[in-house]
């Protein structure tokens, strides 16, 4: 299986998004150009705070690994799923 | 144009009309926002310059209005909600240390005289742009709306209660009356913020309000407010008389209290207040006061609360109002509210937990 990593570059927050989160875990992202709000679950949130702080998404990979139960294959799947949200929306690239 | 989430967008007043402009969190410090609004089905937020201004007064709406008072030329402008979210993130907003939720005329302001008289504190009262908040005021349904309703009123309060003076460390919110039927609301935002819930015998409460009837109780101009707050739905508020529909909302408000309570609640009859009473309240909000706090509040406690020049002493009313009740209000009352009532007098005298 390919690994849904591979190849890609450095990714990163767009600063025309603002987020805020909740202590449950889950947040919402403000797309300021569109006026457009997106709630996160856990998950996403934390790749994109991870994103915000400028991170590699191998930094984030770890992190969540370290967070939750669940194999390295997994969390590399789930980050590239995620950031593949985020681009689609144009709130990171 | 791309926006950084670092701008404020911003409309200003300009040439009769509104400009539109991006300014930083800095340019913003001073202000605060004063009210929220709908204006052409966009909720919208009404800032005005605050720089340098206290909320001293027993309610932010004095506040504001001796600022616009004093100081005719000081600016105002209008937000989108989304600058809450910004600002909150950049200016770090406090976690409160309290809320007062009260069910109308029952000596709740001279508890919230009694924060304010603390060092450090400050202490939002009756903010408009915090109870249109917990009051449903984004429409709507679904999980990110309800999310964003969480997320807005955490930053309103947050950006009303920063510290904005030198030593402020201390945060207390006092809702309006109505928003104590919103409470779970309000407690899904801040799960473990201790609230106090300060009530008064209904016939005096009614007295109170038919006399001088509060926004709440005018359901011609408001009667989705109405509606939710009697409980009768819109076509039953209006047909209600006035003692009715009062009866039915403190009703309403007593349940709601009577139904949160917890470890985190204390309940404060009117007919408790002394000053003893609300050194008890600061400390269950977790402040242990100075003896020269101690002071202050026993100040606070003798005077007319809602008198923002503080020069008029309180006087104990109730045996004129019960006096002064009709066989209306006494009725309405032993109807819709004395249960509620009792309730929450039992509920008192099963010796709740204080956090002391």
């Amino acid at each position: 299986m390919s690994d849904p990593l591979a190849n890609r570059g450095a990714a990163r927050a767009f600063d025309h998004v603002v987020s805020t989160d909740f202590e449950g875990g889950e947040g919402v992202l403000v797309d300021l150009n569109t006026r457009k709000y997106y709630r996160l679950n856990e998950t996403a949130m934390l790749v994109w705070r991870g994103l915000e702080k400028g991170r590699s998404l191998e930094e984030i990979v770890e992190e969540m690994t370290g967070e939750y139960e669940v194999t390295r294959e997994h969390a590399r799947e789930s980050v590239a799923r995620i950031l593949d949200n985020f681009k689609s929306l144009r709130l990171a690239g | 144009m791309s926006v950084r989430n670092s701008q404020i967008r911003v409309e200003v007043p300009a040439g009769g009309g509104r400009a539109v402009r991006f300014v930083s969190a800095e340019e913003l410090k001073g202000w605060l926002p004063v009210d929220a609004l709908v204006e052409g089905g966009r909720p919208v937020l009404r800032w005005l310059d605050m720089e340098g201004v206290r909320l001293a007064e027993p309610f932010f709406g004095q506040t504001v209005e001796r600022v616009r008072r004093e100081r005719p030329g000081r600016g105002e402008l209008f937000t989108d909600f989304e600058a809450l979210v910004q600002l909150e993130k950049l200016f770090d907003a406090p976690r409160p240390d309290g809320f007062i939720f009260h069910s109308s005329r029952c000596g709740s302001t001279v508890v919230s005289n009694a924060c304010r008289a603390l060092d450090g504190a400050v202490v939002v009262s009756e903010a408009p742009p915090v109870d249109k908040l917990v009051w449903q005021y984004l429409r709507g349904d679904g999980e990110t709306l309800a999310l964003l309703r969480r997320v807005f009123l955490r930053a309103a309060v947050g950006l009303l209660g920063r510290p904005r003076f030198a030593g402020e460390r201390r945060l207390f919110v006092k809702f309006s009356c109505c928003s104590v039927l919103r409470l779970s609301f309000v407690r899904s935002v801040w799960q473990d913020v201790p609230w106090v819930f300060v009530y008064r015998d209904p016939v005096e409460v009614l007295v109170s309000n038919l006399r001088t009837p509060p926004e709440w109780m005018d359901f011609e101009s408001q009667p989705e407010l109405a509606a939710a707050v009697s409980g009768v739905g819109r076509e039953g508020a209006g047909g209600l008389s006035r003692e009715e529909f009062c009866a039915r909302a403190l009703g309403r408000f007593y349940t709601a209290a009577a139904e949160a309570v917890d470890a985190r609640s204390m309940l404060v009859n009117y007919e408790e207040l002394s000053a003893g009473k609300l050194a008890e309240v600061v400390r269950f909000f977790g402040v242990r006061p100075t003896a020269a706090e101690a002071a202050r509040i026993k100040e606070a406690s003798g005077l007319d609360a809602k008198d923002a020049t503080r020069g008029r002493r309180f006087e104990p009313d109730g045996a004129g109002k019960r006096e002064a009740a009709s066989p209306l209000v006494r009725e309405a009352a032993g109807r819709w509210a004395a249960g509620p009532y009792r309730s929450l007098l039992s509920l008192k005298t099963n010796k709740l937990p204080t956090g002391d």
